[in-house]
């Protein structure tokens, strides 16, 4: 009896030092992730609620901001604006990133190792470089595309003449920048899966692209869920490259081409840190509440989602 | 450690009453001018500091140098922390911040308004010689200065404007420099028929560019009533008329519109795609570096006018100013007016490889300033050419307080009207709306007559 006291008093505090050890390991993530998105977090929502002019002093203005912003017509422009992107560029990335993991897992690949980094290389090149070496490609007059396309004297292309175009040229580029990341996702999920299914299915007589297409794809289900969670968010977020872009068309990519390109704007040309700090609040409340809605969505597949 | 200490006070009460007899011998404005005593001046010169200089000038170096042999004390650490609008916005971010700043740093005069009224600059007045102001021609110092005799920054260059072009191809085609816009439609219209992969110019793409030749054709828009109260006039007869007139060429199909500064428009000026560009001065070293294939074909003359009178417009220029929370404000004085008015620094602005167009009388006025004449320009004595243009600038420009998001939203309402080859008038009538909103949400009284 004293033994088994003594035990789960043991017991107890070995537990008790388990949490305490586990919460020194979190620590410095968890610091960081206070001090660098709580904090600031909750400083912009503070700051959001007050106005800041030139002249005159900082004063409360409650919700004021929000109301000017609802009603700024630059404002909606921009967000439709990253939905539309969303729309564009999301479900081709994901179908592309797809196909590759599939291609790469299916064995029948001669050089699988070569094409899963070449592909995920420009993950690794940051996105103002990707921009500038993309730019290098699109410019009108002597850019790479057009001058072959000079060669073969078909008529020039301008890659950032139209509302469309413009968006087309950053698809291509963001895709480029994350198909590989998001096949990388795809492929390590596709590694876990049991291979009981392949077998089975290799003896009823289903080929590569049977069991790609009937077994794999199904399985992946979560993981592609998880790559479009990931995508909502980075696409609402566009910014680097617009703003790189600016330089080459800057009445297309205007001064509120993205939510975070207008708040960068406000903020840095315009003075403005209350209102910035608006755009940038509200921009996080839409990210939550369009992943929320496409998780609920997604959940009534009846797969167990993030 | 006392004894430091005490030491310290007692400098500071040596120089306290050196300070005040000077005050009362030489009768000074004002109590802030006790700082500024040669006494002061003669010990934050002796005494070791670091200096931290912010400026994306090529060659910036030399004159610093120069500073540094004068004064071998003071160190001064040179940081291109990027140019033009990468480095306001750090300098932005560490006004709101009151940190991170650098005791000295390159602003361009359209923006020392906007940093003033940030409290981002420093007035360095106290510790300046007496006719300090009276080395630069007024209307360059008057962009530095306020009403009460404070000095904001330290005027470091000019972008007087001029016409650069291409004497070969205007041989070619019959046609002399115009001498008037109208001209400059006609032989638009002559250049691009003749070959159809050339144009006179590219459309004025840059809300500067734009901006001085607003300035040449006679816009004053912004003027100060008082700190908190702003006369605010873009869409005058002149803008309006210069817009237009931009907007019919391009609309005309004579000139293309480019983007300015990528690697497609320094080729396009190699290529011959462009054969002309209304450029400041500077822009001889942009054209130089950007067109080496077509090198001693390019000729400097006057800007086409729109009457029968010389008149330019200015377009950049740079400006030293010391920060207001630099701690070393003396040391920081002596640098910023050191680089840009001592007799060899100021000198060595001028050539390779910074090319600077001086804003000193006395180097706008020095025989060897005007006797460059690169072979890139055919051997023209361009800075004399261009030291005649400087002289018929028009006077009395005044920037606004927040000239970046003037410039922002001429992009978003003139230019864009331009390019979809709208109706101009109300894209300048738009622009000064958005303005005058802009201004008064920041809390300025705004008048618009």
């Amino acid at each position: 009896m004293s033994i088994n006291i003594e035990m789960v008093i043991m017991s107890r505090s070995s537990l008790a030092s388990t949490k305490r050890t586990g919460l020194f390991f979190v620590l410095p993530f968890f610091l960081l992730f206070v001090v660098l998105l709580i904090v600031p977090l909750l400083y912009s929502g503070y700051i959001s609620l007050y106005h800041k002019g030139l002249i005159g002093g900082n004063k409360f203005v409650g919700l004021q901001n929000y109301v000017t912003m609802i009603h700024d017509p630059q404002w909606v422009t921009s967000v439709v604006r990253v939905a539309l992107y969303f729309l564009l560029q999301v479900p081709l990335m994901l179908i592309i990133a797809t196909f590759c993991a599939l291609a790469i897992d299916s064995g029948k690949l001669r050089f699988p190792r070569f094409f899963r980094i070449a592909i995920f290389i420009p993950y690794a090149v940051p996105a103002v470089i990707g921009a500038i070496i993309w730019s290098y490609f699109y410019g009108f007059n002597y850019g790479f595309i057009n001058t072959v396309l000079g060669y073969a004297h078909i008529h020039k292309i301008n890659f950032f003449g139209s509302q469309f175009s413009s968006l087309s040229s950053i698809s291509a580029l963001v895709t480029w920048e994350f198909a590989g990341y998001n096949m990388i996702i795809l492929y390590a999920a596709l590694k876990g899966l049991s291979t009981e299914l392949y077998e089975a299915a290799a003896v009823d007589g289903a080929g590569a692209i049977k069991t790609a297409i009937r077994i794999k794809l199904p399985q992946l289900y979560p993981a592609i869920f998880l790559t479009l969670i990931f995508s909502i968010i980075g696409s609402f977020q566009l910014f680097t490259e617009p703003l790189q872009f600016s330089n080459l068309a800057p009445t297309t990519f205007d001064d509120h081409y993205s939510p975070n390109v207008y708040a960068y704007n406000v903020a840095f040309k315009g003075q403005q840190l209350n209102y910035a700090a608006t755009i940038s609040f509200s921009l996080g409340l839409i990210i939550a509440i369009v992943a929320t809605i496409a998780t609920l969505v997604g959940r009534r597949k009846g797969e167990q989602l993030i | 450690m006392t004894s430091i200490k005490k030491r310290s006070v007692v400098v500071a009460v040596v120089s306290t009453l050196v300070a005040s007899t000077a005050i009362l011998s030489v009768s000074a404005q004002s109590a802030q001018a006790a700082v500024g005593t040669s006494a002061a001046i003669t010990k934050a010169l002796n005494t070791p500091t670091t200096l931290t200089f912010w400026s994306w000038l090529p060659g910036q170096q030399n004159e610093v140098n120069l500073f540094q042999a004068t004064y071998p004390k003071i160190k001064v650490k040179l940081v291109n922390v990027g140019s033009g609008g990468a480095e306001y916005n750090k300098i932005k971010a560490g006004i709101a911040a009151k940190s991170g700043l650098p005791d000295v740093a390159q602003i361009e005069f359209q923006y020392v308004p906007t940093f003033k009224v940030l409290g981002g600059l420093a007035n360095i007045a106290p510790y300046l010689s007496k006719n300090w102001v009276s080395q630069f021609p007024a209307w360059i110092s008057a962009q530095v200065t306020d009403a009460k005799g404070g000095v904001y920054a330290v005027p470091q260059d000019s972008g007087p404007m001029g016409l650069l072009y291409r004497s070969d191809v205007f041989t070619k085609n019959n046609i002399t420099p115009p001498a008037t816009w109208a001209d400059f439609a006609k032989d638009a219209a002559i250049i691009h028929s003749a070959d159809a992969n050339s144009y006179i110019s590219n459309m004025i793409m840059d809300s500067g560019n734009m901006n001085g030749l607003y300035w040449q054709a006679g816009a004053r828009p912004f003027h100060m009533t008082s700190a908190s109260s702003i006369n605010i006039k873009l869409n005058d007869a002149a803008t309006k008329q210069v817009t237009k007139f931009w907007g019919d060429l391009y609309s005309s199909g004579n000139i293309p519109a480019d983007p300015y500064w990528t690697s497609d428009w320094n080729a396009a000026f190699n290529k011959g795609k462009y054969v002309s560009w209304a450029a400041a001065a500077w822009g001889l070293a942009t054209v130089s570096a950007a067109a080496a294939d077509t090198s001693g074909s390019w000729r400097a003359a006057p800007l086409p006018t729109w009457g029968s009178t010389p008149v330019s417009g200015n377009w950049g220029g740079s400006t030293s100013a010391v920060m207001s929370t630099s701690k070393n404000v003396i040391a920081a004085a002596a640098l910023a007016d050191f680089v840009n008015t001592n007799a060899t620094a100021s000198f060595a602005l001028t050539q390779a490889p910074t090319f600077d167009f001086p804003v000193a009388n006395s180097v706008l006025s020095s025989a060897g300033f005007k006797a460059t004449a690169p072979a890139f320009y055919g051997g023209q004595k361009v800075y004399q050419a261009y030291s005649a243009y400087n002289a018929v600038v028009g006077k009395n420009y005044e920037w606004s307080p927040f000239q970046d998001e003037v410039y922002t939203l001429w992009t978003n309402d003139v230019l864009d009207s331009i390019l979809k080859k709208s109706d101009t008038a109300a894209g300048v009538d738009k622009w000064q709306a958005d303005t005058v909103a802009y201004a008064k949400a920041q809390g300025y009284t705004v008048t618009t007559k």
